[in-house]
């Protein structure tokens, strides 16, 4: 009872936080305006509770009593080859000879990283250097059009991220993978920013891993992509959290002309997770994919959150997503698509399916569609069930044990959604880990 | 296809005046002082000669109503309501209670005529021999029920709650507010204080009921709200199929409609529900029209059990509507049909809740949302399942026909599953009329409005098929009027 800290509650814990953090700001920093805007927000509105209507099935207090704090048991490594004998992931990454940043607890570690100075066509900056005006200019937009809570809590304490301005290279696809490595406690808040110029194609692959499964972090993380017209992009995120992290991710993606938009998310472990994904199709003839699969065992929750905006006529978007459950896990999914008065003749398809596997966990589903317009063909599907009987005794009767007929059907489950992953490279290097956790997940071995 | 071909006559028929229920009668009325306070409720309870308990039971569920908030989470926008400027209490003089029709007043009996859902309809519908019991509901109170003697000799009571306060105090109690709480929400408590009549209806055990039973209900006068209250019990092994139809005249102002529904549904039992809701929508403009606002839920409390709803939106400013099934007997099944349209600045908000708590429950909601015009049409529905409600099992299907690029379509579904071995399913689509299915129409000689109309009858088939026959003709008349005007 000594320490008053204890006591507060979550969201006076992070709003005294913010205000040293703010304190300790330079003032002479370009973001410093940006980021005393966004602490006066978030002083005003607080954390939001579960009697938003947006985080109806997600209370933050519950799962988060207060803030970890930083240790630094885990060194960062010295250097490339004494990461690599420790990651085998890197080992893998580094044989592609593409483009690799690395992050340790939130921090861009330069010595790290693998950038060719050659490519002329990607400009990497660090949030921490000077932030160039193309990327000052993207951030200072978003935060004026957005009243996120945790969007403005992470604007105040954004400490790092890699601001990337992707130009044309003839035709060619450019490969950039972002490692964060969670290596200690403590709280971690950082931003990127991706702006894709016209006709550009990439392939960006996020993965996040705790590195240890006894470390307790909290991070906030966003991530902005401006992608002009007539480019190319695949995404890809995978997320390997241990069972002790709290994280809340926030994707924002404003979208040209004729583009080609796949994003997906594989989201595993943590205590918390709230994944918010927001797009907005402003321009015409663009086609968007936002799918992904949610494996979840333990104590774990994680909760989905899109919106998906149609603003310009002729554009298409899917939004696919898979979930299986075991545990005492729970999943949230909320999906809304809005098609505005202008956007005629667009198709939107949503289907979310959840596979429950243990009877203790629990799937809330609340797919949205707000149409004002009416030449349009949007759906949505939501399905929520077990492993069907039936298929199981089929399997079993041709002599396949139940165990393996099992882990087979939840295959086939996940099979649709994993379709929707356009870029296959980062399947060969990152499917090893994603296999155990399904492995893990399927057996529901984590009874926490 | 004579259905068909009969709505699109029917459609011809009126396309003169658009809202045919728009006429008001000069009746004289006995009103309670205007405004909201415990004056204002003492003076009902005192007027419908209840015991003490029941204007306890008022007063408590008015301060209750005094503590809460008017909820703003549904997609509808209206200014906020006055209840010191409405009447609470409207009676047409005069009702020291009709054995008969024989002696109705002749005005009201006009009034009836008007309707097209004559007290006697069963005449109309010549080759279906069957008969109906109406309650009909005039402004606030109760005016006239028909055929009791007949169901009271089966064991059936049906009359207006009123007197079911003072005949069947028994049963009230026992069952009034037992499935919607008197503080469940913001106008259920409203209406808690303030309810001036409505029906009440118990089928006895293993009583199958010998007619359709149907309660009628219509907003006549300036400035009143109506606040009715329906009970419904079907006892063990009893079935029982139960219309109730709506219409108001036409006025400038607003009009304050909020009711509750109470439905409890013991072993064994069926109960199935109709509405056809045509309150006074408002002009082209968005003038005047009425607030519905109306809370209604089924309880299946008996093992193998079940409720369905049916309803047939098309009237009405603003509508909150939300009928549900609490699924708490094992095996019981909870349906749920609706075809929901809006034309003008009409706004609708409605769905259901199915709350699965018994083991091997089922249920289904088809919704058919159709807007035209400047008219925003929301679908908003829970499916739960609790940790104990094994093998729960729901389809939910909604689709929105959006007409014109003025108005929305919004489907915000909840689901929520706590359990393993629950399945459910939901899908949702939004699309148009095809220029192509028009066209078609337009070869064979029918033209814009009637291949509309046509089209439209199609989309709500699934539903309009489980209204009961009186309904079903009507209801298909309705939707072809409810979209006239909506291309231009």
């Amino acid at each position: 009872m000594s320490d008053t800290n204890i006591n507060q509650d979550i969201g006076q814990q992070l709003l005294s936080y913010c205000k040293d953090d703010i304190f300790s700001q330079d003032k002479q920093s370009d973001l410093y305006g940006i980021r005393l805007g966004a602490y006066e927000l978030f002083k005003k509105n607080g954390l939001p509770t579960s009697k938003n209507e947006n985080w109806k099935y997600t209370n933050i207090s519950q799962k988060l009593k207060k803030i970890p704090e930083s240790t630094s048991d885990s060194p960062v490594p010295l250097n490339l080859n004494n990461f690599i004998n420790n990651f085998d992931i890197m080992r893998k990454l580094k044989d592609t000879n593409d483009t690799v940043l690395v992050f340790m607890d939130g921090s861009l570690q330069m010595q790290l990283s693998i950038i060719d100075k050659n490519l002329k066509n990607i400009e990497i900056v660090s949030l921490k250097n000077d932030v160039p005006e193309w990327a000052l200019e993207i951030i200072s937009d978003k935060h004026s059009e957005n009243t996120n809570e945790i969007f403005n809590l992470n604007t105040v304490l954004m400490q790092d991220g890699a601001l990337i301005n992707i130009k044309e290279n003839n035709g060619k696809t450019d490969n950039i993978y972002i490692v964060h490595v969670g290596n200690n406690n403590g709280f971690f808040n950082y931003r990127h920013v991706i702006n894709i110029q016209d006709s550009a194609r990439v392939n960006v692959t996020e993965l996040k891993i705790s590195n240890r499964s006894d470390i307790c972090a909290l991070y906030t993380s966003s991530i902005i992509w401006k992608i002009g017209d007539n480019s190319i992009v695949n995404n890809v995120k995978y997320q390997v959290h241990n069972q002790l992290t709290v994280g809340f991710n926030q994707q924002y993606a404003d979208i040209g002309n004729n583009v080609e938009f796949n994003s997906f998310t594989i989201s595993s472990g943590s205590k918390l997770l709230r994944e918010f994904r927001s797009v907005n199709c402003n321009g015409s003839r663009s086609d968007i994919s936002i799918s992904g699969i949610n494996l979840l065992d333990g104590d774990s929750h994680i909760d989905t959150s899109l919106l998906v905006r149609h603003k310009a006529p002729n554009t298409t978007s899917r939004e696919k997503y898979r979930s299986i459950l075991n545990d005492n896990s729970r999943g949230v999914f909320q999906g809304n698509i809005i098609v505005d008065q202008d956007a005629q003749k667009t198709i939107a398809k949503q289907s979310i399916d959840a596979l429950i596997l243990s009877n203790h966990a629990e799937h809330d589903a609340k797919p949205e569609l707000e149409i004002y317009a009416d030449d349009v063909q949007c759906g949505h599907g939501a399905t929520t069930g077990q492993i069907s009987l039936e298929s199981l005794f089929y399997l079993k009767s041709r002599g396949i044990p139940e165990e393996e007929a099992r882990s087979l059907l939840i295959q086939a489950f996940l099979l649709e959604a994993l379709d929707e992953i356009k870029d296959r490279s980062a399947i060969k290097i990152f499917g090893d880990v994603m296999n155990n956790i399904l492995n893990r997940v399927s057996k529901g071995s984590l009874h926490v | 296809m004579p259905a068909v071909k009969e709505t699109v006559k029917q459609v011809d028929d009126i396309s003169v005046d658009k809202y045919k229920f728009g006429w008001s009668t000069e009746l004289e009325t006995e009103k309670a002082p205007i405004g909201l306070s415990e004056d204002t409720i003492r003076f009902i309870s005192k007027k419908k000669d209840e015991p003490e308990w029941m204007l306890e039971w008022r007063l408590e569920a008015y301060q209750r109503f005094n503590t809460m908030k008017e909820p703003n989470w549904a997609k509808v926008d209206y200014p906020k309501i006055d209840f010191n400027d409405i009447y609470f209490y409207s009676a047409p003089k005069d009702i020291d209670g009709p054995a008969s029709l024989d002696e109705v007043d002749p005005e009201l009996l006009k009034t009836y005529e008007k309707l097209g859902i004559p007290l006697l309809e069963q005449e109309l519908l010549s080759g279906v021999k069957k008969n109906i019991a109406v309650d009909a509901v005039f402004d606030s109170v109760s005016v006239v029920t028909t055929f009791k003697d007949k169901l009271s000799e089966v064991g059936i009571i049906f009359c207006s709650i009123s007197e079911a306060i003072r005949e069947h105090p028994d049963l009230v109690k026992k069952y009034l507010s037992s499935v919607v709480p008197k503080s469940d929400n913001y106008y259920s408590a409203l209406n808690c204080a303030v309810f001036t009549d409505g029906s009440f209806v118990y089928i006895p055990p293993n009583t199958r009921c010998p007619m359709e039973l149907s309660t009628y209900f219509r907003i006549n006068d300036k400035n009143t709200g109506q606040f009715e209250r329906t009970l419904i019990i079907a006892d063990k092994g009893s079935y029982v199929s139960y219309l109730e139809g709506c219409t108001a005249p036409q006025r400038d102002e607003k009009q304050l409609h909020a009711a509750v529904v109470e439905l409890v549904a013991l072993e064994n039992a069926e109960i199935k529900y109709s509405t056809v809701q045509n309150w006074y929508p408002g002009d082209e403009n968005g003038v005047g029209g009425i607030y519905n606002f109306v809370t209604k839920r089924g309880d299946c409390r008996g093992k193998n059990s079940k409720i369905s709803w049916t309803q047939v939106e098309t009237g009405s400013a603003v509508t909150w509507k939300y009928p549900s099934c609490i699924l708490r007997g094992d095996n019981s099944v909870g349906e749920f049909y609706s075809i929901a349209i809006s034309n003008a600045y009409q706004q609708i908000d409605s769905g259901t809740k199915m709350v699965h708590l018994g083991k091997n429950t089922t249920s289904k909601i088809i919704s058919k949302g159709i807007s035209a015009g400047n008219s925003s049409n929301a679908y908003r529905g829970l499916v739960s399942s609790h940790r104990k409600a094994e093998r729960a099992r729901n389809f939910t299907q909604c689709d929105s026909l959006l007409i014109g690029n003025k108005c929305s379509a919004h489907t915000v579904p909840y689901i929520d599953c706590k359990n393993s071995s629950s399945i459910f399913e939901h899908e949702a689509t939004t699309s148009k009329i095809s220029d192509d299915q028009i066209f078609y129409c337009g070869q064979r000689g029918i033209g814009v409005e009637d291949a509309i109309a046509l089209i439209v009858n199609g989309f709500c088939k699934e539903v309009l098929q489980e209204l009961p026959m009186e309904f079903a003709v009507e209801a298909q008349k309705l939707v072809g009027i409810s979209l006239e005007g909506s291309v231009g």
